[in-house]
């Protein structure tokens, strides 16, 4: 998390779009006055497109 | 040659419930085995672990886990071991299995691993009892899975962690951590016992590929890290 005068940005990874909707509203409480970007990202969970040979 | 698939910081729970099931219907297609590298749940929580179960139960293929530091939080770690094992996903704590895989055997050993950090930089066995403890936690956990690696004879050996053996696959976390992110004695653990590869968790914001100080080769397969359900190895035998 990172506080630059009235903006908080937080970073990061999370397993579902309903945790990262959380971290904005546990925000928005606890610093009503704030602006807050969320950058959290939720963690891709598809099938993986490439596989590695090692040799 | 074989095929390896692993995922790593997980982090499941209720409201995560099937979320790597659909991906996982395939896994037969892709992999011989699956290994899980520890933060099964996020809170180390019965009803997580409950939840780890259903998603990695009666694949196609052998599923073996590491529990990480996640999943000790609520000190339910033998329980949820337990739960685990009985659903026939092979929890390794010091421990290992073998696998034959057509005309290849396949020999995992794991254990979560510790922090403690790496050349020139690391904790030692010094001063306060509590500095002691913690690196003593270290070393042992380092010397079973050595023990555990030791054993093994078989074609192709994993070593299974949740902490990194190396600081390579931590770059991307703030260095100030990197005590708590690994230690040197897990690679010492692979170096001295012929590893093919070594395949860790726990560093979300690491990078995938590493190597120890011996060669061997070291992914993190922390699920932020991989950006897919699972990433895949493939091994050639008898090296
Ligand atoms: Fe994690
Ligand atoms: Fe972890």
């Amino acid at each position: 998390m990172t506080v630059r005068g009235e903006h908080i940005v937080v970073s990061g990874d999370v397993a579902t779009e309903q945790r990262r909707a959380e971290i904005s509203e546990v925000l928005r409480d606890v610093a009503p006055d704030m602006v807050i970007h969320n950058d959290i990202r939720v963690v891709c969970a598809d099938e993986p497109t490439r596989r590695e040979e090692l040799r | 040659m074989i095929r390896i698939a692993a995922v790593g910081d997980v982090h499941l729970g209720e409201d995560a419930r099937g979320r790597l099931r659909p991906a996982l219907e395939h896994l037969g297609d892709h992999a011989d085995v699956l290994l899980l590298a520890g933060d099964l749940t996020r809170h180390g929580a019965l009803d997580e672990a409950q939840v780890v179960a259903d998603e990695f139960a009666d694949l196609p293929v052998p599923v073996i886990a590491v529990l990480g530091n996640h999943d000790y939080h609520s000190d339910k770690q033998v329980e949820i071991t337990d739960l685990l094992m009985e659903r026939g996903i092979r929890v390794l704590e010091g421990t290992s299995v073998t696998l034959r895989i057509g005309e290849c055997s396949l020999g995992i050993a794991g254990a979560k691993g510790f922090g403690g950090g790496f050349a020139g930089k690391s904790g030692s066995v010094f001063g306060e009892p509590e500095m002691k403890a913690f690196v003593q936690h270290t070393v042992e956990i380092s010397d079973r899975l050595r023990a555990a690696l030791a054993e093994l004879d078989t074609d192709i050996k994993i070593a299974l962690t949740h902490y990194s053996p190396v600081a390579d696959t931590l770059r991307g976390e703030p260095p100030e951590i990197f005590p708590f992110l690994g230690c040197y004695q897990l690679a010492e653990a692979i170096d001295a016992t012929n590893v093919d590869l070594a395949i860790h968790g726990h560093a979300h914001f690491g990078t995938e590929q590493g190597v120890t100080a011996g060669g061997v080769r070291v992914r993190n397969v922390a699920q932020p890290v991989i950006g897919s359900a699972f990433a895949v190895y493939c091994v050639e035998g008898g090296q």
